[in-house]
């Protein structure tokens, strides 16, 4: 992770997090669910400081709930993503207590006004882009080290799950349905305009 | 009741089959008219509800009602025979008695006996208004075909058709329906429609050693056919059809689907594209209403076939291990969850089932869930194809799945989705594929004829036996 092609196109990752339009319309409850979070994540953050540095399970949950907007997120999905990242990134377990411990004391009503703190520095933007972009793409890591852990449940289908079906599973025959009787598949004049 | 016939019970009958063509036309204008169009179309009505083109037309483009459609028993391929109007191939110069002797009785014009995969046994309950409509459309409303339908040959001893005589002799009722007087008139035309036209009993019922169908106790309470199995339809709430409703029943004899209960595949799918889908509203609510009061017949289930499992996780436990992966899970992500969906949900259109809430993975046994992935489904119904797509032996050959390949993605579809109580062997699917485990008699005919030379062996030698110790006794006194 320390070469410039690395860093850069991490860079590029964290594009879906500073810009999640699709995520926003999605969870109308983003703040609500943040702020629960911002209240609940102290008191378990708490416990957890007390007896290890590593994030438990069920709070790496709900600190990847908090960072991309997605809620539900699987607990069994949680737990495969932290111990993947774990495995391939030595520092990640260190660096995800690091940046919760941040998230709780930030308190932050949503990601988005997280991101707009200046004192949110780079290796806690990077630990939020690893563990958005592993979400997302329902992998960890992005060279040869790579390991998928989803697939379907890959949290970019969600925003057009219910127009879309994930690739390579279909939605029956005719599940195009009919096409709007006031749009028109030709270029009109104000498309080409 | 069937075998009273009141004053009352003709009166009734009368009522419940012309109900619809009076309104149209005199009774006796009718009957005078002989081979009038109405009659006609009353037969060719009543030829879709008795589903003889199953049968006797071949399927992909055989003519109609021209025979040549092999019937695999388990006793032998029987070859439908050649029903239109041909005086030389079919059943021209039949008279109208002749014609309700092989229809009631079994027996042809030339006084062979039909085997019983003819289900004279249920047509046997027709009335003789209703033999006379469908003599009337098959003289008249079928166009004649001059080709022969194959001979049936089945091996010895099954093939003495005289046979047959002393089986009817066992097992045919020759009786007419007979209404009941203590039940609706609704009830009557189900029970009608269900027992002697639709014949849902021909599968639906447990078949004894000699493949006739079992007694009063166990009616409808579920049969194997091969590969598939007709389950229970008695009014038992768990076993049978009991907690459906009569809506649901109605909508599944229509169309071959309810969501969140069952659809239909097999033969069940054969009998509604060709006869049950055709029939109007009201006869479906009747064979409804009659079969949710046909007395229930119990099993060891605890809950109905339809409420068994639920979405898996499989995705979020399995998806991108390298070790430790249900096999069976890997066939189905190849093979089923492009449209079961990866959860096992299908589609919210409804157009491709969910595995779970799933007569067909929640039964007490997993053939129809076994037949399904060798044989698929192929069910038109309203000019609208429901396919799925066949994974055994028909199947194109990147499809085709081994018979360990089944018994694992049905062992992981029991376990997720359905019935985990019940598991698949690579046997259980080795006998299914080869279309299922036939019926005592027939395990037993290669034994028949050493059983005879044995049996003529024993007759001689204890006769000889005999006469030799009936001598000794005479020479010593």
């Amino acid at each position: 992770m320390s070469n410039p092609t690395t860093t850069d196109r991490s860079e590029d990752m964290s594009f879906p997090v500073s810009f999640p339009i699709s995520r926003r319309a999605l969870l109308g409850t983003a703040a609500v669910a943040g702020v629960a979070l911002a209240v609940g994540g102290t008191a378990v953050l708490g416990t957890t400081n007390a007896f290890a540095a590593d994030t438990a399970s069920v709070d790496f949950l709900r600190l990847s709930e908090f960072l991309t907007g997605g809620k539900p997120l699987a607990q069994g999905l949680a737990t495969r993503y932290q111990a993947s990242m774990a495995r391939l990134d030595p520092t990640f377990a260190a660096a995800a207590t690091e940046l919760q411990r941040y998230v709780s004391d930030a308190k932050a009503a949503d990601i988005d006004a997280l991101l707009a703190r200046p004192d949110l520095g780079d290796p806690l933007r990077k630990t939020i882009t690893q563990i958005v972009s592993a979400w997302y793409l329902g992998i960890v890591n992005n060279d040869t080290d790579v390991e998928l852990i989803a697939y379907a449940d890959a949290l970019m289908y969600r925003p057009t799950a219910d127009v879309l079906v994930v690739p390579s599973y279909g939605g029956g025959p005719d599940s195009w349905g009919q096409k709007p009787a006031n749009l028109s598949t030709t270029p009109n004049k104000e498309m080409t305009r | 009741m069937r075998s009273r016939e009141s004053g009352f019970g003709i009166s009734l009958r009368r009522w419940m089959l012309w109900v619809g063509l009076t309104a149209c036309a005199g009774l006796a204008q009718a009957q005078a008219a002989g081979t009038d169009t109405l009659l006609v179309e009353k037969g060719r009505l009543l030829a879709v509800a008795g589903d003889c083109v199953a049968c006797h037309t071949a399927p992909k483009g055989g003519a109609p009602f021209a025979g040549g459609y092999r019937i695999e028993s388990p006793l032998g391929a029987i070859v439908a025979s050649n029903i239109t109007p041909s005086r030389s191939a079919g059943i021209g110069d039949y008279t109208l008695d002749e014609f309700a002797r092989s229809l009631r009785q079994g027996i042809r014009k030339d006084g062979a006996h039909l085997y019983p995969a003819m289900p004279y046994t249920a047509y046997t309950q027709l009335s003789d208004d209703d033999t006379a409509a469908l003599y009337a459309y098959f003289m008249h409303g079928v166009a004649p075909v001059d080709t022969p339908a194959p001979q049936t040959e089945l091996p010895f001893p099954f093939n003495l058709r005289i046979s047959m005589a002393v089986w009817n002799a066992l097992f045919l009722k020759d009786e007419r329906f007979a209404p009941d007087a203590s039940k609706t008139p609704e009830w009557n035309r189900g029970a009608y429609l269900a027992g002697a036209l639709a014949h849902c009993s021909t599968c639906h019922t447990p078949r004894n050693a000699l493949m006739a169908e079992q007694g009063d106790k166990a009616h409808l309470s579920g049969g194997s056919l091969g590969a598939w199995y007709a389950p229970n339809i008695t009014s038992d709430a768990n076993a049978g059809i009991g907690a459906w409703s009569e809506a649901e029943l109605v909508q599944y004899l229509r169309t071959g689907r309810v969501a969140g209960k069952a659809q239909a595949a097999g033969p069940m799918a054969e009998a509604i594209e060709h006869s049950l889908q055709h029939l109007p509203e009201a006869d479906l609510k009747a064979i409804a209403v009659y079969l949710k009061q046909v007395p229930g017949v119990a099993s060891a289930e605890a809950k109905p076939r339809f409420a068994y499992g639920q979405a898996s996780k499989s995705e979020i436990d399995q998806r991108g291990l390298k070790d430790g992966v249900d096999p069976g899970w890997r066939v189905f992500s190849g093979s089923c969850a492009h449209c079961h969906q990866e959860n096992g949900t299908g589609t919210a259109n409804g157009e491709y089932p969910s595995l779970f809430h799933n007569t067909a993975t929640g039964a007490d046994r997993p053939d129809n869930l076994v037949a399904t992935i060798l044989f698929g489904v192929d069910r038109t119904v309203g000019g609208k194809a429901h396919f799925m797509p066949a994974f055994g032996d028909a199947a194109s050959f990147t499809d085709r799945l081994s018979d360990q390949e089944i018994a694992d993605v049905s062992n992981y579809v029991l376990g997720q989705y359905g019935n985990p109580a019940v598991k698949v062997s690579i046997g259980d699917v080795q006998t299914l594929r080869s279309g299922g485990k036939p019926p005592l008699i027939a395990q037993l005919r290669p034994l028949i004829v050493p059983g005879i030379v044995v049996l003529v062996v024993l007759l001689v030698l204890i006769v000889a036996l005999r006469s030799r110790s009936r001598r000794r006794v005479l020479r010593a006194h």
